[in-house]
């Protein structure tokens, strides 16, 4: 093991010890934090429930994404491509960003219940704005040399758009990426809190009703891994398709 | 030349014109050559008098507001991939493509199979002397590498012509005669039709067969050159006192000295 990555897991160690005394020499209460012990303790007395409840959030994250991603994605290059189109959305786009869409969560419920699907959907409509404002905003900016190039060649539009548009907008596309599954994790994390049968937002809801923090701190553990799972999976993403254009602005 | 040479591009009483804001504004006019195959033909003038408009419609990607291109006899309407390539002056290369996948990409988009593809992207990349090269991507290249790259995806696509638009325009004057002179090497090695667009008079009398001035906006052919230098083309020769003398003229025809020139232009 190297200097560094000793360190490192020693850091994670003494963290680990003084959190623990804090809580065994009782110097904060137990209703206000968990130590690793009481983690470990509802990891052994109540795993299967979780993991259950950590596959569904998982699937309702991915379900959302693939959503988000076909209308954000649809929506972006319609407004960036059409003068029109981008003049008529592009503003409506930016606005609802801003928009606290937690208020419509009620609404949500009415229309698709309180399973799985208004959880999607609240996370679908939380997360699909930043994808379809930057892939507008990326073919909107991106080099028109290259759409040149691509007519004198023989490009069909559909060529146009797959094999030069859509690759050239597809860093910034990367980008909206990142910010839009941010906020689906927490959308379909919140709403699990707010209002349904099951999912992690649920179980933390739930625990924390009946006072069983070791439970709660286990769910919130969960949550951070989904947001880190999510980082890995779009940093690779990033290596794989937006390297050529950090290299390229570091020699221009 | 001889008169038999057949001509390959042919243009008819040209004319374009731009309505920006609803003012008509006469970009190019009256504008009728001939170029014969196998040629290298290039077309200097003074900045914004619609050198890269007429490439344009040459290439078909704009069209004329009236007379026509014919390439081969045929006219051109739209960008004819198998027929014409075009070199621009921002090599272009696809930044996320390798260098070789930027050179099998037109194959690609005409449907050249996978194999034949690579092929002919290796035999065309080693021309150039760039084979170990295949597998960087642009931003690795420097500027004058790059440019051979774009030069050699337009011949991948085995075009009869070539239309380049300021190709070496971004390099300084020393690199830009060793470009023109490596674009003569790969030119008397493949045959093709050259029309290239520069504002370098040196440039353009070193390199070609013939020279067309284009005058002021709107953009008229005033003089058709035939620099008659003796092939292979060495760099003595710009030193000539022909090549003085044809270099004086095209400068007078374009405007270097303006009342010279507007006396010129008065009288045609």
């Amino acid at each position: 093991m190297s200097r560094a990555s000793l360190i490192r897991f020693g850091a994670i160690a003494a963290v680990l010890v003084v959190w623990e005394a804090v809580r065994r020499f009782n110097l904060v209460g137990p209703l206000l934090l968990a130590s690793p012990s009481d983690i470990v303790a509802a990891v052994v007395q109540s795993g299967p429930q979780f993991f259950r409840a950590f596959e569904l959030t998982a699937l309702e994250i991915l379900a959302a994404l693939a959503l988000a991603l076909v209308f954000g994605i649809g929506v972006g290059v319609a407004a960036g491509v059409s003068r029109f189109l981008g003049a008529v959305s592009g503003p409506i786009l930016s606005s609802l960003f801003a928009v606290p869409l937690i208020t419509w969560y009620p609404l949500f419920m009415v229309w698709f219940g309180i399973g799985s699907p208004s959880k999607i959907a609240y996370a679908v409509v939380s997360g699909v704005f930043p994808i379809a404002l930057n892939t507008m905003n990326g073919i909107r900016h991106l080099d028109r040399r290259y759409l040149v190039y691509g007519r004198s060649i023989g490009c069909s539009r559909l060529q146009l758009v797959f094999r030069i548009l859509f690759p050239l907008a597809l860093p910034s596309i990367i980008a909206g990426l990142r910010i839009g599954l941010a906020l689906i994790i927490i959308g379909v994390v919140v709403a699990e809190m707010l209002a349904s049968v099951g999912g992690i937002g649920f179980l933390i809801t739930s625990y924390r009703n009946i006072f069983e923090i070791g439970h709660v701190y286990l769910g919130i553990l969960l949550s951070l891994l989904f947001a880190l799972l999510a980082n890995l999976a779009l940093s690779a993403i990033e290596r794989r398709f937006t390297l050529w254009r950090d290299l390229q602005a570091s020699v221009t | 030349m001889s008169a038999l040479t057949p001509t390959v591009i042919e243009t008819r009483k040209l004319r374009k014109v731009y309505t920006p804001n609803d003012i008509a504004v006469l970009a190019l006019d009256d504008i009728s050559f001939a170029a014969e195959e196998g040629s290298f033909v290039s077309l200097v003038g003074p900045s914004g008098c619609g050198k890269s408009t007429l490439l344009q419609i040459l290439a078909g990607l704009i069209s004329s507001s009236s007379g026509e291109v014919l390439v081969d006899g045929a006219p051109v309407r739209s960008p004819m991939p198998g027929k014409i390539a075009v070199v621009f002056q921002d090599a272009t290369l696809l930044p996320w493509k390798t260098v070789i996948e930027n050179v099998e990409f037109p194959l690609e988009i005409q449907g050249v199979r996978s194999a034949e593809r690579r092929q002919r992207a290796d035999a065309m990349l080693s021309l150039v002397g760039l084979a170990d090269f295949g597998g960087r991507h642009p931003h690795e290249l420097s500027g004058g590498m790059r440019q051979r790259v774009s030069i050699v995806r337009g011949l991948a696509q085995n075009p009869r012509i070539i239309l380049m638009d300021e190709p070496f325009g971004a390099l300084d004057e020393q690199s830009r005669l060793k470009m023109g002179k490596e674009l003569l090497r790969i030119w008397s090695k493949t045959g093709k039709t050259i029309f290239f667009i520069t504002h370098s008079l040196t440039e353009a009398l070193f390199l070609s067969d013939v020279v067309l001035v284009m005058s002021q906006r709107p953009g008229r052919i005033v003089d058709v050159i035939r620099t008659g230098l003796p092939r292979p083309r060495t760099y003595d020769m710009v030193g000539s006192a022909e090549f003085g003398a044809a270099r004086n003229r095209i400068w007078k025809l374009i405007g270097g000295d303006q009342t010279d020139a507007d006396a010129g232009l008065t009288g045609l």
